[in-house]
């Protein structure tokens, strides 16, 4: 059996791979579809192969939304991020859980140690994070309306 | 414990039932469509559905289970609250916008928006359905158990009140009801922890409860006879012989010269909790042929030691891998499983457009964090505030409320019960939209017209609502609270992997999405049958005898999903399988 450790590593790079390639993906299709709006072609984003929902239609259009809106793009990309921000900060709380859990009576904050903080921390971050995420929705929002 | 009637209790909780009844048939004295009984007309308000989010997701587990949790075993129950909240970072930043996008009524739609294919919602549908029974058990069974000691009648009794209002409100009307009893609910849940909460910070810690010292220490037995009566101490259980409250502080940092701290500020709190000493207790049982002997000893704990991991999970101290993995397990389930959740899914076809779904999922984000803050201090101020029952872990808020009055307990006692009805209503929502919609016409092609729709739906919300009445009242004696944690990890297992890939992989196919909802839930369902719990629990094996490494699913079966998906995508690439 391996030590946990590793493990965790192991993990955190194929969530960075993973990641990087969502963004990839997304790139790609912010830039066919800024390059096809700029050519004045009708719109549908690479990596979508035209599968268009067809004729079957009691449900209405069908693509994922992201790939037909820069807008859109942009708010998935942001999201994305976020999301990743956070789950290295949820991953290192639970690696310090299974891997160093003496570290969590460090007592650096006014007497409260380090797990009651890194907890109630972890809300207030996603709180914080989900603020972030509007703002940036609304920027991408006004960009592309411009 | 003996716990008194509390007539104001019923009173409160009875007001609150006609109310919320009343409000059903108002809101639903027009005729209504398929739009309004599935989806609130899709009007709903972003604040208004953000706050139902909280009232939606926050189940009696939530605020009596966690409480009871922090209350016995100190931070443990906290890791439960983050695990539960981060799950929403998951519906934020990946699925609320897609999914507002992608569907009209149920997840179903949205799963398969591409690909129109019945085999999609054929076993969509059956993993909402499973999902959402999985949850509706321990709702069911917890309102039954929660009105004995809260509103003094018989477990069948709250199940059947429960069952029989849940049904009224959706059938009434249909997701609108729903709706405003999740935003009441949860308005009144966060509103009175956080009063309670105040009351905690204000009072401050005091030695022995507050009262004279001394007894903390003794150990007490309660046994049960054969013939069923009760013993406290070796004579008959009654109101003047009961069992003596637990849960307090023995020793108050050097810098407090009296008995008491006074008023608090939320981090002095628990910085002086943490230079404290406290006394918990543990229960030890023995049988002979006097009955069953339980003993609750009192054990004496550092502070410092109570707030951090380790007092539940005791695989944390223990060291060993498979226990480790076990949890590791737990939080990532924790994580997958609340954006996968069907009756918190339904929320995001009650509001207009994205935007409001994001604004929606803040304003969620925002009351429950909130509220598993508050419960911390609940948590904390519960176990230190000698009033606890160390019989029963889930009245442990109910209890806290009462040493600060008897109307704030009857208030509370009546929150309590009325969480189960939020939960349940958003359930047998969830249930209802996969029955009618998914199941009879989308995958066996009924043709409806919309006012057949809502009436088929309603049909399927009265079937629902007697099944969970009848399962509550089946179930009473089995252990049902990680019944929870199977729905979450069916959940994540089966319908997250088809959910995350079908928004960002375009060669997923519907093969691969039907193959992986199938693997995810029939392989976590199969992972937990066989697992040391549930030999322990519900078959009463010993849990060596078990066959997989440890018990929670979600580190083997979310990985399984996306892989089984991915696989089945590849193979079926490009057969016309679009």
């Amino acid at each position: 059996m391996s030590s946990p450790r590793p493990r965790i590593r192991r993990k955190v790079a194929i969530l960075f791979v993973r990641h990087s390639i969502d963004l990839e993906l997304l790139d790609s299709h912010l830039v066919s579809e800024e390059r096809g709006r700029a050519a004045g072609a009708p719109t549908d984003a690479a990596g979508c192969h035209g599968e268009r929902a067809g004729p079957a239609g009691m449900l209405s259009p069908v693509n994922p939304p992201h790939h037909d809106d820069p807008a859109a793009v942009r708010r998935a990309r942001a999201g994305l991020t976020l999301f990743f921000l956070y789950v290295v900060l949820y991953a290192g709380f639970i690696g310090l859980v299974l891997v160093r859990p003496e570290w969590l009576s460090w007592r650096p904050f006014g007497g409260v140690n380090l797990a009651i903080a890194y907890g109630l921390g972890l809300i207030a971050a996603a709180l914080a994070l989900a603020a972030i995420y509007m703002a940036a929705c609304r920027w991408a929002d006004r960009r592309s309306s411009r | 414990m003996l716990h008194e009637t509390s007539a104001a209790a019923i009173a409160i909780f009875s007001a609150f039932v006609l109310g919320v009844v009343g409000l059903s048939f108002w809101l639903g004295r027009r005729k209504q469509s398929a739009q309004a009984y599935y989806a609130a007309h899709g009007e709903v308000h972003w604040f208004v559905n953000g706050v139902a989010f909280a009232g939606d997701y926050l189940s009696a587990a939530s605020f009596l289970g966690i409480c009871g949790m922090i209350a016995t075993a100190g931070y443990d129950g906290f890791l439960y609250s983050i695990g539960f909240l981060a799950g929403w970072i998951v519906a934020l930043f990946v699925i609320a916008e897609p999914i507002k996008a992608l569907g009209r009524f149920t997840f179903a739609d949205a799963l398969d928006a591409r690909f129109n294919s019945r085999g999609i919602k054929l076993a969509v549908a059956i993993s909402t359905l499973v999902v959402s029974v999985f949850y509706l058990i321990p709702q069911m069974v917890g309102a039954g158990s929660l009105i004995t000691p809260l509103l003094g009648l018989p477990h069948a009794a709250g199940v059947v009140i429960v069952g029989v209002v849940v049904t009224l409100i959706v059938v009434t009307a249909g997701m609108v009801s729903t709706t405003w009893v999740q935003f009441i609910k949860g308005s009144l849940l966060v509103l009175f922890c956080g009063l309670l909460t105040g009351l905690i910070l204000t009072r401050g810690f005091a030695l022995h409860g507050g009262r004279p010292g001394g007894a903390d220490l003794a150990p007490q037995v309660r046994t049960v006879r054969p013939d069923g009566s009760v013993l406290v101490n070796g004579r008959p259980q009654s109101r003047e012989n009961d069992l003596r409250p637990v849960g307090t502080v023995v020793k108050l940092p050097d810098r407090f010269a009296g008995t008491s701290t006074g008023p608090l500020s939320p981090l002095e709190f628990l910085s002086t909790l943490e230079d404290s000493t406290v006394v918990t207790w543990s229960a030890t049982k023995r049988s002979d042929a006097d009955g069953v002997h339980t003993t609750y000893s009192p054990v004496e704990r550092k502070g410092a030691d109570l707030l951090k991991p380790g007092g539940s999970f005791k695989g944390l101290t223990t060291g060993r891998l498979a226990d480790r993995l076990d949890f590791a397990s737990l939080m990532l389930a924790l994580f997958c499983g609340t954006a996968s959740l069907p009756h918190i899914l339904i929320r995001y076809y009650t509001v207009k457009d994205a935007a409001a779904a994001r604004k929606s999922t803040v304003v969620g984000i925002a009351a429950i964090g909130g509220f598993y803050v508050l419960t911390l201090y609940l948590g904390l101020g519960a176990m230190t505030s000698g009033a606890l029952d160390p019989t029963d872990s889930n009245m442990a808020a109910p209890l806290l409320a009462r040493t600060f009055s008897e109307t704030l307990f009857a208030v509370i006692s009546a929150i309590a019960f009325t969480t189960v009805l939020g939960t349940v209503s958003g359930l047998i929502m969830a249930g209802s939209g996969a029955v009618a919609h998914d199941l009879a016409e989308n995958v066996f092609g009924m043709r409806m017209t919309d006012h057949e729709k809502v009436r088929c739906g309603k049909f399927a919300a009265v079937g629902l609502g007697g099944i969970a009445i009848v399962l509550g009242i089946l179930f009473k004696s089995f252990n049902v609270s990680f019944l929870v944690g199977w729905a979450f990890n069916i959940a994540a297992s089966a319908n997250l992997p088809a959910l995350v890939m079908l928004l960002f992989w375009p060669r997923t196919t519907k093969q691969g999405i039907i193959a992986a909802v199938t693997v995810g839930m029939v392989s976590s369902l199969a992972w937990i049958l066989l697992s040391a719990d549930t030999f322990e629990k519900v078959y009463g094996l010993s849990r060596e005898a078990s066959i997989v490494p440890f018990s929670q699913p979600g580190l083997v079966t979310i990985p399984l999903g996306f892989a089984v998906l991915v696989v089945v995508s590849l193979f079926t690439n490009g057969r016309g399988s679009r």
